[in-house]
């Protein structure tokens, strides 16, 4: 895939959401659908990428990048990436206290409200392609649970996930033995 | 020096190269069912599906005090029903949002 059509993209994604994962729905509907550079997969693997290190959500972005084009295509996704928050700065002088008026702030809440319902969405078709077994089942309701009470960064829940599964599975392996 | 301290001073954008590569260097990681590290990568692709349903409720949790509950439903719940059952490409719900937000502003909190 042409670098500079996958930096469009990937910003078309970064510039229209607010938050890390939030992208992921326009990047999903760009990639996976509509071009087919990218399989749900693998985007679901960038985000295991992600999350297996330390630093911000958003740099799935770049793993999605190296996907669909190799290197050029990671350098799509960090330019991607931080393009929005170079734009950021012009915006704040232009904008200035008018991002406060409550109609500006209505269509933010707004974005960012929908975007939680797009996220979702785009879980479901990668969910079935994740879960596909009772043990990844309760892995993925055990995650959610342990997520949603403790303060517990998900790196951890991902490396449990993933050793807990290598356990199980060789512990079936011997006994099939 | 902390291993992970360490670990953090390289930046994020070489990391993601390196661990993308290993990936690809090693396929088998992602293709074979039978050996153990293609299943303990299903587990951490669980994981992160779950990772992306509480990243849902991270979003919306700032805004819980300040939208109403029929703001919160009608937002969450239409964005979710137009793409996963209409399928109604994102940008185009969030385009719709934002109207819908520009006539439904957001009320000063009085302190």
């Amino acid at each position: 895939m042409n670098s500079l059509v996958l930096y469009l993209l990937l910003l078309k994604a970064t510039l229209t959401t607010f938050s890390g994962l939030a992208s992921l729905p326009v990047l999903r509907e760009d990639l996976v659908i509509n071009r087919h550079a990218l399989t749900d997969e693998q985007l679901n693997v960038a985000i295991v990428v992600t999350r297996s290190t330390p630093g911000p959500v958003g740099l799935y972005v770049e793993s999605v990048g190296y996907f669909a084009g190799g290197i050029p295509g990671a350098i799509a996704g960090w330019a991607a990436m931080v393009t929005p928050a170079l734009l950021i700065i012009p915006l704040i002088y232009y904008l200035g206290k008018r991002a406060q008026h409550p109609r500006a702030k209505g269509i933010l809440q707004a974005v960012v409200l929908s975007s939680a319902g797009l996220l979702w969405a785009a879980t479901i078709p990668i969910a079935k392609g994740a879960i596909t077994d009772p043990m990844t089942f309760a892995i993925f309701l055990c995650s959610v649970l342990i997520l949603a009470t403790r303060k517990i960064e998900s790196f951890w829940v991902i490396f449990a996930a993933a050793i807990l599964q290598l356990a199980v599975v060789s512990f079936r392996m011997v006994l099939a033995l | 020096m902390h291993m992970r301290e360490r670990f953090n001073e390289i930046p994020g954008t070489a990391r993601q190269l390196f661990f993308n590569q290993s990936l690809v260097r090693f396929p088998q990681i992602l293709i074979s069912t039978d050996i153990g590290e293609a299943q303990a990568l299903h587990g951490a692709i669980a994981a992160a599906v779950a990772v992306m349903v509480i990243t849902g409720i991270t979003i919306i949790r700032p805004h819980w005090q300040s939208a109403t509950w029929p703001k919160l439903l009608l937002f969450v719940c239409g964005s979710f029903l137009l793409s996963a059952f209409y399928s109604v490409p994102p940008i185009r719900v969030l385009l719709a949002a934002a109207c819908v937000g520009y006539f439904w502003p957001v009320k000063a909190i009085k302190v």
